[in-house]
């Protein structure tokens, strides 16, 4: 899985409610295999990318871009799969910050190589202020 | 299918998992792999990556199914940390909704805290 543009965010006052990002990713067919063995026990299906690979993805975005972060709620709908091998991309727009209680909101689109919404959610994420915010 | 399937479950989680997870997803969040981070933090010690129980109910659900199945929706609350080797209790049920399933599940402690509720809306794979 490769992850291209992350967010350029180093401090919670860089993130700016309205700030869309895109990230472009790519799961290959061993990263879904060994995906499926990990998470589900089994690798013998590598048609599509789990919905949950993607979730997973989605959410890990917050720390990647610099935040010391974790999710602490998500949803997510799913409306066509994931091929291993295509790029997927999933844009990233923060709806909301809460500096009292450390969230962050976020809601997230995914797009096939063809420009298709394959699925959107959201979710929040916890910010650890007291551990520092920047890696 | 007039009644719902359920099925209990117990697992813990521990360092190989959360090292592979990490190296498959590239989600190397400190949380989950930095023992001096971690401390600094609310929940004093290191947590299990939250896909790795999300994963173990899909397993629920697939046992509970005998099939794969698609997601369609999914909706999940972390209401506490998961440690590394701490035994949880995962409760899964599945009911028939036309051509799909709604899923729900909880997971909790020894000591009865909900650390994770989650429900889905799937459908089988042909």
């Amino acid at each position: 899985m490769k992850l291209n543009n992350a967010v350029d965010a180093k401090e919670f006052d860089d993130v700016k409610i309205g700030q869309t990002n895109s990230i472009a990713l790519i799961f290959t067919k061993e990263e879904v295999r060994k995906f499926n063995q990990l998470l589900f026990g089994h690798s013998n299906i590598t048609d599509s990318v789990p919905e949950l690979f993607l979730i997973s993805a989605a959410t890990s975005i917050d720390w990647k871009s610099g935040f010391s972060s974790v999710t602490s709620s998500y949803e997510a709908e799913f409306f066509l799969p994931a091929n291993p091998g295509e790029k997927i991309t999933i844009e990233r727009k923060v709806t909301a910050k809460d500096g009292s209680k450390k969230t962050i909101h976020i809601s997230l689109k995914a797009f096939n190589g063809k420009g298709e919404l394959i699925g959107k959610g959201s979710s929040v994420g916890m910010l650890f202020l007291d551990a520092g915010v920047t890696k | 299918m007039n009644n719902a399937l359920r099925k209990k479950a117990e697992k813990s989680f521990g360092e190989g998992e959360v090292q592979s997870y990490a190296g498959i997803t590239g989600d190397f969040n400190p949380i989950h792999l930095d023992k001096k981070f971690a401390e600094k933090t609310v929940f004093k010690e290191r947590i299990v990556s939250g896909a790795l129980p999300i994963g173990f109910i899909h397993s629920l659900y697939r046992e509970l199914l005998g099939a794969e199945f698609r997601l369609l929706k999914q909706r999940a609350k972390f209401l506490g940390p998961v440690y590394f080797g701490e035994g949880i209790v995962f409760e899964a049920e599945c009911k028939v909704k036309g051509k799909k399933f709604l899923c729900s599940s909880k997971a909790r402690t020894k000591q009865g805290k909900t650390v994770i509720e989650e429900n889905s809306e799937i459908m089988l794979k042909d």
